[in-house]
């Protein structure tokens, strides 16, 4: 390029706009990719639209990267798509590790396109590019040449290769030395036929690393059985030593470093004992390694007839069959990835995988299903226009966001100004007729309403984006973890505004890792806990009232109540007797600051910083986090987000000459009482029984310390009974004004907050009034008068929530509903 | 002199607006005259209805609608530790928008807006007691008066920091 592309700024625009759609693409793609995966290892055959998609999501890519001369990144999709192509025409069995290829691809052009964003041009990558491609194209060889069969087979370099240039699409015979050659039309400008020497040169230099690594670690570790830090080494060491080789084609070597690895991870989970015996078996195993290693170095052959002998050795440990007749015809190319969903470690039972999937919900997203039907626009069981939103048919706009911003503050605005020339006070005034009137303010009113359904809904976006970006993080996570992970995505469809989403992905990240880290057990755990070994694991999207509520469900093995309690003791975080704390309070304990219980610490898990910032962020859009969990059940993570965050219905009501409005939603039942319902126990704290049920008052200007001049008494105004979550309180108003559509203002932040109040609004006559957050004034009362006592009602209690009613302390009141009754009975006498 | 070069170097700093500098919307609390840059200052409205809201300062009287802005009041008076005074039809609302922050200030009345060079502003007493003082940027002679001129930033944020971590406020 010889002018700077960045000043001109309409080319800006097209970058940007290029930028946006390659990101779009890439996010549709990448869980396609991974569904490519799992059907191909379940069923053996592909999803031809899926293929296809994806191929057509690559070509985009790279069409649009070439018309903008990013060569970099056409380069690569240029790859990416022939090797697609390849799957595409039944060309060659896609297996795992081709996946990791076109994972690495797309987390690579991300990258390149966050370079772009800022810098206007994608070079400087090269190096990284060619890497990929390399190994792309290398993938592409070796399927050419013979497919899936293991390339163990014969000598470790696929056999050379003649090369077509791009225009060729009719097959040509390629001199294949053994195995059939699966013919290709190959369009690839200069392509290196057969592994490098320079690649089996890194590869040996790289392994023998590794496998030194590996024995020091295995040594140390001898001496010291419970060193953690050698155990990751070794771990670790043939980890990626079992890669290079899948990669090379190294069958035999890859077996045997995976046999390694799982008895590496067995030590790992402490379910088998380090002792010399075991590590001399896997240090024979390095010196097989480290003897062929040489040996491919100097040209001869990988294979390593020992290898079934070897692994039977440690088949004593594993218990289970490292060496395992694949059912699919891929011994060895496929590298780590297995271990989602076919680790050799466990009892092979890859048909068992799609039972373990889930049957009956109906129309649950199982990610895991390989049938037609998972298809990702298929599944949604909304309507049309969610379909478009992941399809590649979409009628679509760009707008800028602040644009719609703009927009929907007017809508706002418009509704407050509405509602003052609706409700102005100046009509009350006015003698005649006004019918005519009152029939054009209701057609303005319908008009202001579906305005501004329209315009929420407008930033109103599926959270299919955002999940299905977690399908990546589930799988790569998993294998990190070393466990099988089974995900089921459920109401992707549900729609949720434009900052929701982006205050969300953080937190689910963290707490998705918090239950694949810590929550699901390993697969020999969970045999041994009498489940299978697969966890489960669940995002799921719901409307519930008026909001969203998002679950994380595994069934792994719940919270340890003892841990969090002991831990927070240790770290002084608890500020009453442990004893005192509800189940529920306690899983609040580890959104603490500082906090955690992990003993080990994998990678960002386990440092405390996670849950904290987790619920900053769901409180940052007014939401709150909902934990449930059972030990070795599992554990529910429940966001609840407002849905609308701006207009909700409130009930405007008066307190002296202060108005308040709470959300009608919170509302249970307002009625007036009579003195034979009223109870004050000796702290004047007023208690007002409605059927069966007793309940405290609250007097909000008492609460909120604002002066008042009198006290009524509790039977000259109205009761309303409000909850949140289960708790019940009453308010004690002096009148109820009524019910209307209420934009939520926030009170400036000079003012700072106040935990009952969660904002403002405008009324129609242009008073203000203040909004009353129901739980947090709940809370707020149980925080000032610990004589307080918050009924917790069974029936709104969700299963599973050990019911502990907030009876604390020494009035000897139950909350319960029998006892009570009686209670009051003996008192009151009339 | 290096108190001179002080009061200059700020102004310097504050050149961006220069077309405001040295203008400064007066007010009265009490006998005194007061004044702060009318570079801040948005509008100017008579006293309305103030809501109330828990758990403030005291200064802080609530918050008022604004052309459907809800935005928060400081009562000068309280803020300078002087006793309240009722409010009257020539208490106004002095609108001042501070790094994107919106206040309004309760002032007993406004008076104008003059122009005070620089070589008629001189720093502060050193000798300070009371709290109000803290807030004095200097003092502008005009004419036969003296208006005492004030830091707006310190105004409204002085102390608040302490405030917030004292009260239940900083949730």
């Amino acid at each position: 390029m010889s002018y700077d592309i960045g000043q001109d700024d309409e080319q800006r625009e097209i970058l940007l706009g290029f930028i946006e759609e390659g990101r779009e693409m890439i996010d549709e793609a990448e869980p396609l990719i991974i569904e490519l995966e799992q059907s191909a290892e379940n069923e053996g055959e592909l999803d031809l639209e899926m293929i296809n998609t994806v191929f057509r999501l690559f070509h985009s890519l790279k069409g649009g990267a070439g018309f903008l001369d990013l060569t970099t990144i056409s380069g690569l999709t240029h790859e990416a798509e022939t090797l697609l192509d390849m799957f595409r025409k039944g060309e060659g069995q896609l297996q795992s590790h081709h996946i990791d290829l076109m994972n690495r691809s797309c987390d690579f052009l991300r990258s390149l396109l966050d370079q772009i964003e800022t810098e206007y041009h994608d070079h400087g990558k090269e190096e990284e590019a060619a890497e990929i491609k390399e190994e792309i194209r290398l993938a592409i060889e070796v399927l050419k040449s013979g497919g899936d069969t293991a390339p163990a087979k014969e000598t470790e370099a696929p056999p050379a290769a003649k090369v077509k240039s791009a225009s060729e699409a009719d097959q040509q015979p390629e001199p294949a030395e053994e195995t059939s050659a699966v013919e290709a039309p190959m369009s690839l400008e200069d392509f290196q036929l057969t592994i490098s020497p320079e690649m089996v040169a890194t590869f040996v230099n790289e392994g023998s690393e590794q496998l030194e690594k590996a024995e020091e670690a295995l040594l140390g570790l001898e001496k010291q059985p419970d060193d953690s830090e050698q155990i990751q080494q070794a771990f670790r060491a043939f980890h990626s030593f079992k890669g290079n080789s899948g990669f090379l084609g190294y069958g035999d070597m890859e077996k045997l470093s995976h046999g390694a690895e799982s008895v590496l991870d067995l030590f790992r989970e402490g379910q088998l004992e380090p002792t010399s015996k075991v590590i001399n078996h896997i240090l024979e195993i390095i010196d097989f390694l480290r003897s062929t290693l040489i040996g491919v170095g100097n040209g001869k052959s990988a294979n390593i007839p020992a290898t079934p002998g070897l692994l039977h050795l440690l088949e004593d440990y594993t218990g289970t069959t490292l060496v395992k007749p694949k059912k699919q015809a891929e011994p060895t190319p496929s590298t780590e990835p297995e271990s989602v969903e076919e680790v050799a470690i466990v009892e092979p039972e890859p048909e068992a995988e799609p039972p373990v999937v889930q049957q009956e919900k109906p129309a649950p997203k199982s990610v895991a299903k390989p049938t037609s039907s998972a298809k990702p626009t298929k599944d949604s069981a909304g309507a049309d226009d969610t379909k478009k939103a992941s399809t590649q048919q979409r009628q679509s706009v760009r707008v800028d966001v602040e644009k719609l911003d703009v927009l929907l503050d007017l809508v706002g605005e418009l509704v407050i100004s509405e509602a003052m020339v609706a409700q102005n006070p100046d009509l009350k005034d006015v003698d005649i007729p006004m019918d005519r009137f009152e029939k054009a303010v209701m057609q303005l009113d319908k008009i202001t309403r579906d305005l501004q359904d329209i315009s929420m809904s407008i930033r109103m976006t599926p959270l299919s984006g955002t999940f299905r970006r977690m399908v990546r993080l589930v799988r790569d996570l998993s294998q990190k973890a070393g466990k099988k992970v089974d995900l089921k995505i459920i109401g992707e469809e549900t729609e949720v505004d434009k900052t929701v989403i982006e205050q969300i992905t953080d937190p689910l990240v963290h707490i998705i890792r918090n239950a694949i880290d810590h929550g699901l057990e390993t697969p020999d755990d969970r045999v041994a806990a009498g489940k299978g070994p697969t966890g489960s694991l669940t995002l799921e999207a719901k409307y519930v009232g008026g909001e969203v509520w998002i679950n994380i469900v595994d069934d792994g093995r719940g919270l340890n109540k003892e841990r969090i309690l002991n831990k927070a003791i240790e770290r002084g975080l608890l500020d009453k007797d442990p004893s005192e704390y509800r189940d529920d309070e306690i899983w609040q304990i580890i959104f603490l600051p500082g906090f955690s219980t992990a003993e080990k610490v994998t990678d960002v898990s386990g440092r405390g910083v996670g849950m904290d910032v987790v619920r900053r962020n769901i409180e940052n859009i007014r939401g709150k986090i909902d934990i449930r969990s059972t030990p070795g059940g599992g554990s529910v993570f429940t966001l609840r987000i407002p849905l609308t965050l701006a207009i909700i219905d409130g009930m405007i009501f008066r307190v002296g000459n202060d108005r308040y409005t709470l959300s009608i939603t919170t509302i249970r039942e307002s009625l007036q009482v009579t003195p034979n319902m009223i109870t004050q126990t000796m702290d004047g704290q007023e208690i007002i029984r409605v059927r069966e049920n007793l309940f405290p008052v609250i007097r909000l200007h008492e609460l909120l310390d604002i002066n008042r001049k009198s006290r009524p008494p509790l039977t000259e105004g109205i009761i309303m009974i409000v909850e949140d979550e289960g708790r019940v309180i009453c308010l004690f108003v002096d009148e109820l004004l009524g019910q209307q559509q209420i934009v939520i203002k926030g009170l400036s932040e000079y003012i700072g907050n106040h935990p009952c109040i969660s904002g403002c609004t405008i009324l129609g006559d242009g008073d203000i009034s203040l909004i009353l957050d129901v739980a947090g004034t709940i809370s707020f009362a149980e925080q000032i008068s610990p004589s307080l006592q918050v009924t917790v009602d069974v029936e709104t209690l969700q299963e599973g929530q050990k019911d502990k009613s907030g009876s604390k302390g020494g009035n000897g009141k139950k909350s319960a509903d029998d006892q009570p009754a009686e209670v009051v009975e003996a008192k009151k006498e009339d | 002199m290096s108190d001179e070069l002080d009061v200059k170097h700020e102004d310097l700093m504050e050149e961006e607006e220069d077309t405001q500098l040295g203008k400064y919307l007066t007010f009265k609390i009490g006998e005194e005259e007061y004044g702060f840059g009318i570079r801040f200052v948005t509008e100017i409205i008579g006293i309305q209805r103030v809501t109330e809201v828990p758990d403030v300062p005291v200064y802080i009287k609530g918050v008022i609608n604004l052309r459907g802005k809800v935005i928060p009041v400081v009562d000068v008076r309280l803020r300078f530790g002087m006793l309240e005074r009722e409010y009257d039809e020539r208490t106004c609302i002095i609108v001042v928008n501070l790094d994107n922050s919106v206040v309004g200030l309760i002032v007993d009345s406004v008076s104008e807006v003059i122009n005070i060079p620089d070589n008629d502003i001189e720093h502060p007493p050193q000798v300070n007691k009371g709290k109000g003082s803290q807030y004095i940027e200097g003092l502008g002679k005009v004419e036969q008066e003296v208006k005492i001129l004030l830091d707006i930033q310190r105004l409204l944020y002085d102390e608040e920091i302490e405030k917030a971590a004292g009260s239940a406020s900083a949730e």
